[in-house]
C-alpha cells in the first residue's frame, strides 16, 4: 500500500515537472519541425522569459501567473526579429551554420543577462508556495506545481490545436515538408517561419514564466532545458509537436521513478540512455511520426 | 480590367540566373488567352528557368514578366497564385505526409481561391476519378502517375487562369502520359490557359496551339505547333528523325 | 553572410578581451585569486571577494608587503572547474603571480592542483573541503579551511553527545565536494556504529528532489547527512515539507547550509524551511579568535550583512599571503612556498599553521538555525545554545 502510494507520488510529481517539459519540448519541436533547426539556444531564451516574468514580479508585482503572459509575447516578439535579423539568413545554409548561430545566440543572451543582471540567482518568493494540497494522507501537491501543470495542459493543448487545425498550422505543416512546394501554395514562407520561431519560443516564455515560482533562476539556469528539449524532440519524433508533449511528460514521470527507484544520480544517465536508444533504434521517435 | 488586346502572359527580355551562373538569356514569349502553349528544349536548355521567374520563384536580373497587362516581374512567389497562376513544378513536389485531399486543399491556400475551395475539391475529384478513392492515402505513398494527378490538380484547386507545367510526363509510363495529356487538353477546354514544358516533344507539340524553342537560355524558334512538328530540324533535333 | 560576420565580430572582441592580460609594472606586489564570480556558486565568489577586499584594503593601509602595495588579480571561474584551470595559466603565464589563491569550490580547487603543480606555483585554498585536493600530495598546495574528514568526525562526535541516533542517510550533490563529504561520513560514522541507510548522490540545480527524499524517507533514518550548494539546499529543505520528510538531525557538510543568506532571507534561502537544521562551521561572528568582531563588523559595513566563514577564510587567505610575502622576502614561489612550510600566524579564522601535507589543522563546530540564526551548539564548552530536537514538519505552527 504504502509502496504504491510511493510510486503514485512520483508518477504525479513526474506529470508536473513533465508537463513543463512538454511545453518546452513543443516550442523545440515546432521550430525543428518547421526550419529543421535545433535551437541551440532554447534554455537561453527560457531564461529571458524566466527574467521578464521575474522583473514583472519583483518591479510592478505582477504575479507570474499573469506575468507569464506577457513574457510569452515578448517572446514571440523576440521570436520574430531574431528569425529576420538572423535566421532566416542561414535558413538554406549548412546546419553547421545555424548550430553555430543558436550557440552563439544561446552565448549572447546568457552573456548578456550576466551583464544586465549579475550572475547571482533570484527567486520569486510567492505565498502560495507554501501551500501544499494533500490528497489522503500520503498524496502531497504543491499548489505552484499544480497550477502550472493546468495551466500548461490547456497551453498546450491550444498550441496543438492550432499547429494541427488553423490555416496558419496547415501553412507551418506545408513549408516544413516542401519549402518551394509551399511557396507555389501562395504560403509568405518567410513570414510563416518567423512566426512560427516566434510561436515556438512563446511556448518556452509560458514555460519559464509558470516555471520560476517553483524554481530559481540565474542566466545559465536555460542550459540543461535545451539538453532536455532536445532529448524530448528525438523521443517525440523529430519534428511532432503532439509527440514532444507526450514526450515531455514520459520523460518527466521516468525521471520521478527512476529517482525513486534507482536514484537521482541515475536520472540524467536515463534521460541519456532513452535519447541515445531512440536515436539508434527508433530514430523516427517513439510518439510521433508526423513532422509537425 | 483585363486588356482584352494583349495576351495573358508576356516575357520580353528575360535574363534570369543562379548565383553567377546565368542561364537565361534573353526570353521573350506570350501566351495568349485560352492558348495551350509548349516550351520546347534539351536538358539544361532554361525551360524550368524560365517558369520559375513566371511564378515568382526566382528573381529575373532583366527583363519583364507581364500578366493580364500588369507587370508582376517583381512579384514574390507567394504572392503569385493570387494573381491567377498556378506553378506545377517539375518533380510533383507534393506535401509527403499529408493525405492527397489535404496537398488539393493547400493548392487553394490564397486568399481568392479560399472560398471556393470546397467547390474546387468536388471539380478535381471529378477530373481525377482515381484521386477520388485515393483521397485519405498519404501523398507520399502514391504511386508516380498518381502522384502527377494530385500535383495537377493541387495546381487548379487555385482556379487559375494560367497552369504552367513542368513536365507532366516524367517517369510516367506511355498509357499514364496519354492519360496525364488528356486532362491537360480538358482542362484547356474549360478555358484554362496552359504553358507547357514537356520533353515528350510530339506529345506536348499535339495537344498545344504554338510551341517554343530553348536554346542555351534563349528562344530559337517559335511557331503554330503543327509547324513546329514539321520543321525539318525540330525532328532532328528533338525527335530522333 | 551576415550572421558569418557577427560570429566573426564575437570572436574577435574575446580574443581581444583575452589579450588585454597585462605585465606588471614592478611598482606593485601581486598575487593572483580565483573565484566563482559568475555562475551558480557566484553568492560564495562574492563573499570570497568581499571578504579578499577588505584583507587587502587592511594590508595596504598598513603599508603593503615589501614596501609596496599589493595587488590582486582576480579570475572569474564562472563556476566551471575548466575555467578554473584556465585561471591558473592566464595568472602565471601571463601576470606572472608567485602564489595563487583558490578557487570557492572543491570541483574547481581540485581541478587546479595539478595546474599550480606542473608550474610550481604555491596555492592556498581557503574553502574547498573535499580530502582529495589535499589527497593529490602536491607540495604547493596549503588548505587553510578544515577538510571533509575533519566536518565527518565533529558532525559524528557531535551526535554521539546528542542521543547517539544508529541510522543515517546521506544525500549530496554528485561533485567532487558533494562525494567526497559523503564518503569521509560514511567512514567516520560506520566506524562509529551508525548505519548508512541511505547513500543518495543527486544531480544539482534541478528543480524536483521530491521522489529522492521519498525515497530516503522510505528507509527511515534519525540522521541526514546533506553535501549541497545553496541553491540545492533550499529545493531540498522545502520539498523534505512536501514529501513530509522528518529525520530527527538533519545536519551538512555547511556549504548551502551555511551560507549566510540561508536561515535569513526568503527570497534567495530556505528562510522558515532552514529552521532545526545543523551544519558544520569553521567560524562565526562570535568565533573567540582576535579580530573575528572586527572583521564581522567591517564586512557588515561593506555588505550590509553578516559574513558566513567563506568570507572570513578569504579574508584570512589573503592576509596570510601578505604574511607569507612580507616573510620570503621574494616573488619567487619556491621562497614562497618554503615560508608557507614556516607560518604561523594568528587570524580573526584562528590559528594557522601548516602539517607536512600542507593541511591546517582548523577546528570545527556545528551550528543549528534557531529563529533565523546560527548558533553554535557544539562543542559544549563554547557553545552559544542548546541544540533543539526538529520537530516534524506537521508540528510546526
Ligand atoms: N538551383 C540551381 N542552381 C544552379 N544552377 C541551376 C539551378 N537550377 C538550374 N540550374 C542550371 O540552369 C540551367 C537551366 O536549368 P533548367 O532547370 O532551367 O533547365 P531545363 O531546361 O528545365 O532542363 P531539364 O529539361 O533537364 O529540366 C542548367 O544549366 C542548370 O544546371
Ligand atoms: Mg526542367
Amino acid at each position: 500500500m504504502e509502496f504504491t502510494l510511493r510510486a503514485l507520488q512520483a508518477v504525479l510529481n513526474g506529470l508536473l515537472t513533465g508537463s513543463l517539459y512538454a511545453l518546452i519540448g513543443m516550442g523545440m519541436a515546432l521550430i525543428f519541425g518547421v526550419m529543421r533547426i535545433v535551437n541551440f539556444a532554447h534554455g537561453a531564451f527560457l531564461m529571458v522569459g524566466m527574467y521578464a516574468t521575474y522583473m514583472l514580479y519583483d518591479h510592478l508585482h505582477v504575479t507570474p501567473y499573469v506575468g507569464f503572459l506577457v513574457a510569452a509575447a515578448l517572446l514571440l516578439g523576440i521570436g520574430v526579429l531574431t528569425y529576420h535579423g538572423l535566421l532566416r539568413w542561414v535558413a538554406e545554409r549548412s546546419h553547421f551554420m545555424q548550430i553555430l548561430l543558436t550557440l552563439g545566440i544561446a552565448l549572447i543572451l546568457t552573456g548578456g543577462a550576466q551583464l544586465v543582471f549579475g550572475a547571482d540567482y533570484h527567486k520569486a518568493n510567492l505565498p502560495l508556495l507554501d501551500v501544499n494540497l494533500h490528497l489522503g494522507r500520503h498524496i502531497t501537491i504543491n499548489a505552484p506545481w499544480l497550477l502550472s501543470f493546468a495551466i500548461t495542459v490547456v497551453l498546450a493543448t491550444g498550441m496543438f490545436l492550432f499547429v494541427m487545425k488553423s490555416r496558419f498550422g496547415r501553412a507551418l505543416r506545408a513549408i516544413a515538408q516542401n519549402r518551394y512546394a509551399a511557396s507555389l501554395m501562395g504560403i509568405h514562407v518567410v513570414r510563416t517561419e518567423a512566426l512560427a520561431f516566434g510561436l515556438g519560443l512563446a511556448a518556452v516564455g509560458f514555460a519559464g514564466g509558470l516555471l520560476l515560482p517553483v524554481f530559481y533562476l540565474y542566466p545559465t539556469v536555460g542550459d540543461e532545458f535545451t539538453g532536455k528539449a532536445f532529448v524530448i524532440v528525438v523521443l517525440g519524433g523529430m519534428g511532432s509537436i503532439e509527440g514532444a508533449a507526450v514526450a515531455g511528460v514520459v520523460l518527466g514521470v521516468i525521471e520521478s521513478l527512476t529517482s525513486l527507484y534507482w536514484g537521482n544520480e541515475w536520472a540524467l544517465t536515463v534521460d541519456f540512455a532513452i535519447f541515445l536508444g531512440v536515436l539508434s533504434l527508433r530514430p523516427s521517435g517513439l510518439f510521433g511520426s508526423q513532422r509537425v | 480590367m483585363t486588356a482584352a488586346a494583349g495576351p495573358l502572359l508576356e516575357l520580353a527580355g528575360i535574363r534570369a540566373g543562379y548565383g553567377d551562373f546565368q542561364a537565361l538569356f534573353d526570353i521573350s514569349l506570350e501566351v495568349r488567352a485560352g492558348e495551350i502553349v509548349t516550351l520546347i528544349g534539351a536538358n539544361g536548355a532554361g525551360k524550368t528557368t524560365t517558369l520559375r521567374v513566371i511564378s515568382g520563384s526566382l528573381r529575373a536580373t532583366a527583363g519583364t514578366v507581364r500578366f493580364d497587362g500588369h507587370d508582376i516581374t517583381q512579384l514574390p512567389a507567394h504572392a503569385i497564385p493570387e494573381r491567377g497562376i498556378s506553378h506545377v513544378p517539375e518533380g510533383r513536389q507534393l506535401f509527403p505526409h499529408m493525405t492527397v485531399e489535404e496537398n488539393l486543399d493547400l493548392g487553394a491556400y490564397n486568399r481568392r481561391s479560399r472560398p471556393r475551395a470546397r467547390a474546387a475539391l468536388d471539380d478535381q475529384l471529378a477530373l481525377f476519378p482515381r484521386l477520388k478513392e485515393r483521397r485519405r492515402q498519404l501523398a507520399g505513398t502514391l504511386s508516380g502517375g498518381e502522384q502527377q494527378m494530385v500535383a495537377i490538380a493541387r495546381g487548379l484547386m487555385a482556379a487559375p487562369r494560367l497552369l504552367l507545367l513542368d513536365e507532366p510526363s516524367l517517369g510516367l509510363s506511355p498509357k499514364i502520359t496519354e492519360e496525364v495529356f488528356a486532362r491537360v487538353q480538358d482542362i484547356g477546354k474549360r478555358g484554362v490557359t496552359v504553358l507547357i514544358v514537356e520533353q515528350n516533344v510530339v506529345d506536348g507539340l499535339s495537344i498545344s496551339d504554338r510551341g517554343y524553342v530553348i536554346e542555351n537560355g534563349r528562344v530559337v524558334m517559335h511557331g503554330a505547333a503543327a509547324a513546329l512538328l514539321r520543321d525539318d530540324k525540330i525532328r532532328a533535333a528533338y525527335l530522333g528523325l | 553572410m551576415r550572421p558569418t560576420w557577427l560570429l566573426g565580430a564575437l570572436l574577435v572582441v574575446s580574443v581581444g578581451a583575452a589579450c588585454k592580460g597585462k605585465q606588471g609594472d614592478g611598482k606593485t606586489i601581486r598575487v593572483g585569486v580565483v573565484t566563482s564570480l559568475t555562475g551558480s556558486q557566484a553568492a560564495f565568489g562574492l563573499a570570497h571577494k568581499n571578504g579578499y577586499t577588505i584583507a587587502l584594503n587592511e594590508i595596504n593601509a598598513k603599508g603593503g608587503v615589501m614596501g609596496k602595495p599589493l595587488e590582486v588579480v582576480f579570475y572569474d571561474d564562472q563556476s566551471k572547474p575548466d575555467q578554473a584551470v584556465q585561471g591558473v595559466a592566464k595568472l602565471i603565464d601571463q601576470d606572472h603571480v608567485p602564489l595563487i589563491l583558490g578557487s570557492f569550490g572543491s570541483e574547481n580547487t581540485r581541478a587546479m592542483v595539478p595546474a599550480v603543480d606542473q608550474r610550481k606555483v604555491p596555492l592556498i585554498v581557503p574553502t574547498a573541503t573535499a580530502d582529495n585536493i589535499m589527497e593529490a600530495g602536491s607540495p604547493w598546495v596549503f588548505r587553510i579551511c578544515a577538510g571533509s574528514s575533519a566536518y565527518a568526525t565533529s558532525t559524528t562526535n557531535f551526535l554521539k553527545d546528542n542521543g547517539a541516533p544508529r541510522t543515517l542517510a546521506l544525500i549530496y550533490e554528485n561533485t567532487n565536494f558533494g562525494q567526497s563529504n559523503a564518503a569521509a561520513m560514511k567512514t567516520v560514522a560506520t566506524a562509529a556504529g551508525m548505519t548508512v541507510v541511505a547513500d543518495e548522490g543527486y544531480q544539482p540545480k534541478s528543480p524536483d528532489y521530491k521522489a529522492l527524499l521519498q525515497r530516503v524517507k522510505a528507509k527511515e533514518p534519525e540522521v541526514v547527512y546533506y553535501a549541497s550548494y545553496l541553491l540545492d539546499a533550499v529545493t531540498l529543505m522545502r520539498q523534505s515539507e512536501e514529501v513530509d520528510f522528518n529525520p530527527k538531525f538533519v545536519t551538512s557538510a555547511g556549504t548551502g547550509f551555511s551560507a549566510a543568506e540561508f536561515p535569513t532571507s526568503t527570497d534567495k534561502g530556505a528562510g522558515k524551511y532552514a529552521e532545526y537544521t545543523f551544519s558544520v562551521s569553521q567560524w562565526l561572528p562570535s568565533s573567540p579568535w582576535a579580530g573575528s568582531k572586527e572583521f564581522d563588523e567591517a564586512f557588515t559595513k561593506l555588505t550590509g550583512g553578516h559574513p558566513a566563514y567563506h568570507a572570513t577564510q578569504a579574508y584570512a587567505a589573503l592576509l596570510l599571503a601578505a604574511d607569507v610575502l612580507s616573510r620570503a622576502k621574494s616573488d619567487q614561489p619556491t621562497a614562497i612556498a618554503d615560508a608557507l612550510r614556516k607560518t604561523k600566524l594568528d587570524t580573526a579564522f584562528g590559528p594557522i599553521q601548516f602539517d607536512a601535507k600542507g593541511q591546517n589543522a582548523h577546528p570545527v563546530s556545528i551550528t543549528q538555525v534557531q529563529h533565523g540564526q546560527y548558533k553554535l551548539v557544539w562543542p559544549g564548552d563554547s557553545a552559544e545554545s542548546k541544540p533543539v530536537a526538529t520537530p516534524a514538519w506537521s508540528e510546526r505552527h
